[in-house]
């Protein structure tokens, strides 16, 4: 099957409910064959953006291109768009058969051919034996998967998925996250993708767009939203537990540059001694990553910076622990392997790296 | 503590025999009111005060020169046969116009779409009486814009082809609310993501309508269907006042038999006869508006 | 709207549009009732004048003789009936509401189907045997015999309308009261009830207005205690027109009045009880 090469581009897409301003001169361009997921809380746009990109909103400013054709102004059925809703949106008034073959028949497919693709995209699905019943009577996960098979019959230009693994139970979500994936790198249709999941979105995306109050704070690979955050939200918004977040100060000790916090001191990253040595006095907010504290590390390492605390809380979940560790006037969090053993009141070391430590300024966006 | 075991079974018990204490009242009242008044009604329409059964109130129906029953037939059927389907479209267009255009004032407007439910079928034969008449709305109106130059003369039993018109436009006045109220409700409850996908998915409007919503809107119209065109058999306060006997209808016979002539037996016929015809009606309607997929689920 | 280019004037084009059509609608009820209501109170003059529409000069004399006839009585015979109807009505019918909404029991299905379907069964059917009944029993010609026969019309209305009022109360509600202490009567009465109290109102001026309005069944089970519009159907309509506008009046009164109060729930509550 030949496929139109088709990239989506948004162009200062606005779009306003009243007072209230959901999608804020939103430019994103995601190439053909690219899965890209809109990342971030609820009420931050990103599904505003997802129907805007269908068309079952309109922008009040800006342009929606598709595959350089401008489609901001055609309703849905013109952009040859496929959408997986979150909550399905499978008519419970037709067999699974006819849900999957509903796009096909609007657009007068011969039967022949419907009956091919259906079967098709049903195998894909694993939902073969499901034809014949109907929405009643199947499980969410089923329902889930007739939504992606109905999606994928024709061949859409543009995917487009709403949260589909939200309402799914734990478990299920996490097998279909790959199924689906799999599923897309085999068809390898442009696809944008919402959730407020960051799992998802780090482990499904090829790039990661995060959005917040209604703006893209930051577009990039996962591992470059993750290790070069662009702004606090960012970096507070990937990985879990949540960054440490210390307000400092800049100050100098023997010549150098270091993070003055309240009763202890960090280092900083080698890259920006020169940018803070500028910064002098300035209130900045250092920002480390649970998983990348160390505990009680041995021998005296360079680059780490050892910070004498207590254990304020131990969290046990088995495969890691979590451990609270009251340094100073602040609480840091720490990520551990299942098996390290701590006591409450007890005096650790935290060892942290100065390489891993991330300087943002006071307006929150991040020093490079 | 063998009396809190007992006691605590009492109440379990209790709990169990609670919902049917709690609706059995109500059963039995209806079982009484319309079961006894059911078999009565027989009794009264075959058998005469010995107790034998016989078919003379049949015979005075169908043969005595006093008796308008075919005409009543004929007429009610008519009637609801025109009324039903008028109404069935406006308030299907009625219904998709409101649960789909944002107007301002739409609620205000949505309150007197549904103002006629409330209004008995007596008052609202006297309003279009006060429409029609000689020196009602409409004559006036049109005889002072100067487009007729004596009064139309909607009645009289000479009339009889325009007091048919005026009943039937009463009552779809009256009425096309009942039906619209229950489309207007199964209508809201169509999903609006189950239009979204199938836009999404190619369909035009049409094609959104033929496939999507009026397959889910199938429950509501069977049963406006039926609610309406049972209500309709009984029609009676209306025709009565604006057409007297000009237009017998079985319910208004009914009436005049047992008011007026006291032919017990006959007016208990009658009242069987419209509750036999909306049975089969009913069945019909439940038949041909099945919705399969709501059988499916189960 | 395919024909016309994208833009201000195509909206300003179907908000026309729009209104219009709201606009007939509206007319085509309200004006009816508003005529109708004009003429009940137009002087002779003005009525029988072919030159005036509507009327510009007003008398209370048709009411006032209509009252005098009989419609007084008859009115008054109207709402003693309707008051027992919702009061044996929902005596009956609020524990059976109440049952159906927060009790599964075995054959809770079948019952709720029988409601369903006496709801839709012609209930005139009961008139004339009823009569015979209460010409034994001396319940004919009351006002209670009339309530006994409303009660049974109007009943399965209001279990199924008391049924979705009750199944709107949250039951998170109800139990916390549990756990905090009242019995399931305390809870009924104490959480339950009043939450319900709007919607139990509706539906109790609803119940109101079907036994205000109905007329075969009062017809036949009266001959000098009628309702009034009973009464109007047998006595009024040998009188000059607008004495007859003037009952139309006197019937439709109290149905704007409730409507008016209870509107927000017009359109639930008859779609509640129909599906």
């Amino acid at each position: 099957m030949s496929r139109a090469v088709v990239d989506v581009r948004l162009e200062g897409v606005t779009k306003r409910f009243g007072r209230v301003t959901a999608v804020d001169h939103v430019t994103l361009h995601v190439e053909d064959g690219e899965f890209v997921v809109l990342l971030g809380p609820s009420g931050c746009g990103k599904t505003t953006t997802l129907r805007l990109i269908a068309g079952l909103e309109r922008p009040d400013e800006g342009r929606i291109l598709f595959g350089g054709r401008d489609v901001t102004r055609l309703p849905p059925r013109e952009r040859n768009i496929s959408m997986v809703f979150q909550s399905y949106a499978v008519w419970p008034h037709m067999r699974v058969r006819d849900n999957i073959a509903f796009p096909l028949r609007v657009k007068h497919y011969p039967e022949e051919e419907i009956r091919r693709r259906v079967r098709w995209a049903a195998e894909l699905l694993q939902i073969g034996d499901l034809l014949d019943r109907y929405p009643a009577q199947l499980s969410g996960g089923q329902r889930q998967r007739v939504a992606v098979a109905r999606a994928i019959v024709v061949e859409p230009d543009v995917l487009l998925m709403d949260e589909p693994l939200s309402n799914l139970d734990a478990l299920l979500r996490v097998r279909m996250r790959s199924e689906l994936k799999k599923l897309q790198r085999r068809i390898g249709v442009t696809t944008i993708y919402v959730t407020h999941d960051q799992v998802e979105a780090m482990t499904m995306g090829d790039r990661v767009a995060v959005m917040n109050r209604g703006r893209i704070e930051q577009v990039g690979t996962p591992d470059e939203v993750y290790e070069h955050p662009a702004n606090m939200f960012v970096a507070g918004f990937i990985g879990s537990p949540q960054m440490n977040f210390i307000p400092a100060r800049v100050a100098l000790r023997g010549g150098r540059p270091v993070l003055e916090a309240e009763g202890f001191t960090l280092p900083p990253p080698p890259g920006l001694e020169e940018k803070l040595r500028g910064m002098v006095g300035e209130e900045v907010v250092a920002g480390v990553r649970p998983e990348h504290l160390s505990v009680n590390p041995p021998g005296g390492g360079g680059g780490v910076e050892r910070l004498r605390g207590v254990v304020d809380f131990v969290e046990r979940l088995g495969s890691d622990t979590i451990l609270h560790v009251r340094v100073g006037g602040h609480v840091l969090v720490a990520k551990l392997p299942g098996g390290a053993r701590f006591e409450v009141g007890e005096e650790v070391v935290l060892g942290v790296p100065a390489a891993r430590v991330h300087v943002f300024r006071a307006t929150g966006e991040a020093l490079r | 503590m063998q009396e809190r075991r007992r006691l605590r079974g009492l109440l379990e018990a209790a709990d169990r025999v609670m919902p049917y204490l709690l609706v059995g009242p109500a059963l039995a009242y209806m079982f009484f009111f319309v079961g006894y008044p059911l078999v009565q009604g027989v009794r009264l329409a075959f058998f005469d005060e010995h107790g034998r059964f016989t078919t003379s109130n049949v015979d005075y129906l169908l043969h005595s020169p006093f008796s308008m029953f075919r005409d009543a037939l004929v007429y009610t059927l008519a009637l609801t046969a025109i009324v039903v389907t008028v109404e069935f479209f406006l308030a299907l267009l009625l219904a998709f116009f409101f649960n789909s255009v944002r107007f301002r004032g739409r609620n205000a407007a949505l309150y007197v779409v549904v103002l006629p439910l409330t209004i008995s079928d007596v008052a609202a034969g006297l309003i279009w009486y006060a429409m029609l008449t000689e020196n009602g709305f409409l004559n006036k109106l049109l005889l002072n814009l100067g487009l007729i130059s004596s009064p139309v003369e909607f009645f009289g039993w000479q009339n009889r082809g325009l007091e048919f018109l005026a009943v039937v436009l009463t009552e779809i006045w009256r009425s096309t609310a009942i039906v619209f109220v229950i489309l207007f409700a199964g209508l809201q409850m169509v999903s609006r993501e189950y239009l979204e996908a199938a836009e999404v998915f190619g369909a035009s409007s049409l094609q959104r309508l033929r496939y999507i919503v009026l397959p889910l809107l199938l429950p509501s119209i069977q049963a406006a269907l039926i609610i309406r065109t049972l209500f309709a058999l009984q029609v009676f306060g209306d025709v009565w006042i604006l057409a007297g006997r000009d237009i017998p209808v079985l319910a208004g016979e009914a009436y005049y038999e047992q008011v007026e002539l006291h032919h017990t037996g006959v007016a208990a016929l009658y009242a069987l006869i419209i509750a036999a015809i909306s049975i089969l009606l009913g069945f019909v309607y439940i038949r041909v508006f099945r919705a399969r997929y709501l059988e499916a689920g189960r | 709207m395919p024909l016309l280019p994208d833009g201000p004037l195509r909206e300003a084009l179907r908000g026309l549009l729009v209104a219009l059509a709201a606009a007939l609608v509206v007319s085509w009820v309200l004006v009816p009732i508003a005529v109708s209501v004009l003429y009940a109170f137009a002087s002779p003059g003005d009525y029988y004048d072919q030159s005036k529409v509507l009327p510009t000069r007003f008398t209370l004399e048709h009411v006032e003789e209509l009252l005098a006839l009989g419609a007084a009585r008859a009115a008054t015979n109207s709402v003693v009936v309707a008051a027992l109807t919702i009061l044996v009505s929902f005596l009956l019918g609020l524990p059976a509401g109440y049952a159906f909404a927060r009790f599964v029991f075995p054959g809770r299905d079948a019952l709720k189907l029988l409601i369903v379907a006496l709801r839709m069964f012609p209930v005139i059917v009961i008139a004339v045997p009823l009569a015979t009944l209460y010409i034994r029993l001396g319940l004919y010609d009351t006002q209670l015999g009339v309530a006994l026969a409303h009660t049974a019309m109007a009943l399965p209305f209001v279990v199924l309308v008391t049924s979705g009022i009750f199944a709107g109360v949250p039951r998170e509600l109800e139990e916390a009261g549990l756990v905090f202490g009242l019995t399931r009567l305390g809870v009924f009465l104490r959480i339950t009830l009043p939450l319900a109290l709007p919607g139990l109102a509706a539906a109790a001026m609803f119940t109101f207005i079907m036994s205000w309005n109905e007329v075969f069944i009062a017809s036949i089970l009266t001959t000098r205690n009628r309702t009034l519009p009973a009464f109007v159907l047998t006595s009024a309509m040998s009188a000059p027109d607008l004495i007859k506008f003037a009952a139309g009046f006197l019937i439709v009164l109290p149905a704007m009045v409730f409507v008016f109060v209870a509107r927000r729930y017009l359109v639930s509550m008859w779609g509640i009880t129909l599906r």
